[in-house]
């Protein structure tokens, strides 16, 4: 049974004091209380079809072996976010490195779109956007994914990226501008969102649903 | 395209109002503890950076390994550790150890102290024998293995030790330590286990090493049998209420449930003579039960109870979610629920597939994860099939 414990979000954490002098207890504690956290920002960073779970374990493992050097010069959670970017980013650079010999589809999206209601359409238009983020450097997409998805302020971006918050704003601007470029670049893609957004439609972003008569 | 800039901007915010999915925590947790059990222990932090310091640390590691203070059982001062001032039930177990033992252990060797006397192995166990106390020690090299044979034991084991390393066998009934201090008290016919920290495992004892068939956390107590600790009943002792165990019943033969409340002589000191009332409610850890009266494993048909009120439940969601819907639009929707479900019947994970919309899938998620199922000896896979 694990014990409850209080958000406590500061170095002078005691679960992560224990962890440190290798309490598995603890760690068990740790895990419970920041898994919902590293989940999302792992999925957030990878987008769909990667296999969560596998990062998300990844990163534990990495927080066990390395809590030791975690001296509280910051607060927990950016050192966690720091490290969680870190092995997200690690595991995209492997997925990339593997050949892609099928033109399958990832695993979470159907190559058909026979969904109950809109969520194949959101799905489709979330693929498009990671597609895009994937042809974007590392640092440009770690800025734009934690400012414009996570909701940081660049000055927390900053200390998790261990950049100044400048290089973070500069980041973040070139981000936009390779974005909006390759949408307009790229016709497959600009074709394939533009039918999300086409005249007519549902605006998706707004809440509304686009439905079809049965 | 028409605005680039605001196609960004509004999947950005479709993005970050998405859910991730729902992950199988049990699974990963289970995964990461096997993993991090080969890991070696974190180091501590290191002071903030003072050179001089770090010298110091290096030139004693230096004398020490020359004048060869890494000894085995060398002698400890008392403050190494010391069994608390309380007591356990009646057992001599609470005198503070008045002297420390010198010598190696060696297997084979009894130790029968006329007084309380404190050992140490290896600089990462130290454990203090009451008076009259009576061990013998089967194994001490890089893992301690103590048969007790009568008296009672105080232990307490550096944290990050492999599973095994120091084991206390009272019969054929082992305890395991997992890096924590725990009391040991050998009786006629039962061991009495209390954990102050960390966590013990009790069971039999098997050709590769104890089992971890009782988990026992931290102000647990547990008396178990000492053929294996088949049986076993538990108590809490610490001053609040706290779940003791997080076991898993011993497969095979299935132990014979004794009362879950021990009497108060073993209820523990901090449930003391002073104030009776206090005692903390007794929890028997996943207590024995009946094998006979729940399956092997749950079928649709078994948890007809609970998918029923579920899936009501979930259709509500849909429906509740769906109102947003322009007038005068049908929809049909099939989606098929995989929930897997542990013996004792909460639900550890659960996948639409296809998912539903995002404010159905919210408030279904949150229906089946608060689903209580009828318990089962195995998890369980269910597969429901939602129309809507």
């Amino acid at each position: 049974m694990m014990e409850i414990v209080a958000a406590n979000d500061n170095a002078g954490d005691p679960i992560v004091s224990r962890c440190q002098q290798g309490d598995k207890t603890a760690f068990r504690l740790l895990f419970e209380k920041h898994r919902a956290e590293v989940g999302r920002l792992v999925y957030r960073i990878m987008g769909p079809g990667n296999d969560l779970e596998d990062v998300v374990q990844d990163v534990f493992i990495q927080v066990y072996r390395s809590i030791g050097k975690f001296r509280g010069n910051s607060r927990f959670s950016t050192w966690l976010h720091r490290l969680t970017v870190n092995v997200a980013l690690m595991n995209l650079r492997a997925k990339h490195a593997r050949p892609n010999l099928s033109d399958e589809l990832p695993a979470n999206v159907p190559a058909s779109s026979v969904a109950p209601d809109d969520d194949a359409v959101r799905r489709e238009r979330v693929r498009v956007f990671y597609e895009l983020l994937d042809r974007m450097s590392e640092k440009k997409r770690t800025v734009f994914i934690l400012h414009e998805i996570e909701g940081l302020s660049p000055g927390e971006i900053a200390e998790i990226v261990g950049a100044p918050a400048l290089t973070v704003r500069t980041r973040l601007f070139y981000a936009r501008r390779e974005l909006i470029q390759l949408l307009r670049e790229q016709p497959a893609l600009a074709g394939l969102a533009d039918v999300m957004i086409r005249p007519g439609s549902a605006d998706l972003a707004s809440g509304s649903s686009r439905e079809t008569l049965p | 395209m028409n605005d680039p800039a605001k196609w960004l901007r509004e999947t950005a915010r479709i993005v970050a109002d998405t859910p991730p999915p729902e992950l199988p925590w049990d699974r990963i947790e289970q995964r990461i503890l096997d993993q991090i059990e080969s890991c070696p222990a974190p180091q501590p932090p290191l002071s903030p950076d003072v050179p001089w310091k770090r010298l110091v640390a290096m030139a004693a590691i230096a004398a020490a390994s020359v004048v060869g203070l890494h000894r085995i059982a060398r002698p400890v001062s008392t403050s190494a550790y010391q069994p608390p001032a309380t007591a356990l039930s009646q057992e001599p177990v609470t005198a503070a150890p008045s002297r420390a033992a010198s010598g190696a252990l060696s297997p084979g060797m009894r130790l029968h102290p006329a007084q309380p006397t404190s050992y140490e192995h290896g600089g990462w166990v130290s454990f203090a024998l009451a008076a009259g106390a009576n061990i013998t020690v089967d194994r001490s090299d890089d893992r301690v293995v103590l048969s007790l044979v009568s008296g009672s034991i105080g232990v307490a084991v550096a944290p990050g030790q492999p599973a095994g390393a120091f084991v206390i066998l009272a019969g054929k009934t082992a305890v395991a330590v997992h890096g924590t201090r725990f009391h040991v008290v050998r009786r006629a016919d039962s061991v009495l286990v209390r954990v102050e920290e960390g966590v013990v495992s009790v069971g039999e004892m098997s050709r590769t090493g104890p089992t971890t068939r009782w988990l026992l956390g931290a102000h647990a107590q547990g008396s178990f049998s000492l053929d294996g600790a088949r049986r076993a009943s538990f108590s809490s002792w610490s001053p609040w209420p706290r779940a003791p165990v997080v076991a898993s019943q011993p497969p095979g033969e299935s132990p014979v449930a004794e009362a879950a409340v021990e009497s108060s002589a073993e209820s523990g000191p901090a449930a003391g003579p002073t104030k009776p009332h206090d005692d903390p409610p007794v929890r028997a850890a996943k207590p024995p039960v009946e094998e006979d009266a729940i399956p092997e494993q749950l079928t649709l048909a078994l948890a007809d109870a609970t998918i029923g009120p579920m899936v009501a439940s979930i259709h509500d969601c849909y429906r509740s979610a769906a109102s947003t819907m322009a007038p005068g639009v049908k929809v049909t929707v099939q989606s098929s629920l995989s929930i897997t479900v542990a013996p004792d019947g909460h639900v550890v994970f659960a996948r639409f597939d296809p998912p539903l919309k995002p404010d159905a899938q919210v408030c279904a998620s949150g229906v089946v994860k608060n689903a209580k199922f009828p318990r089962a000896v195995r998890p369980s896979q269910l597969q429901v099939e939602l129309h809507f």
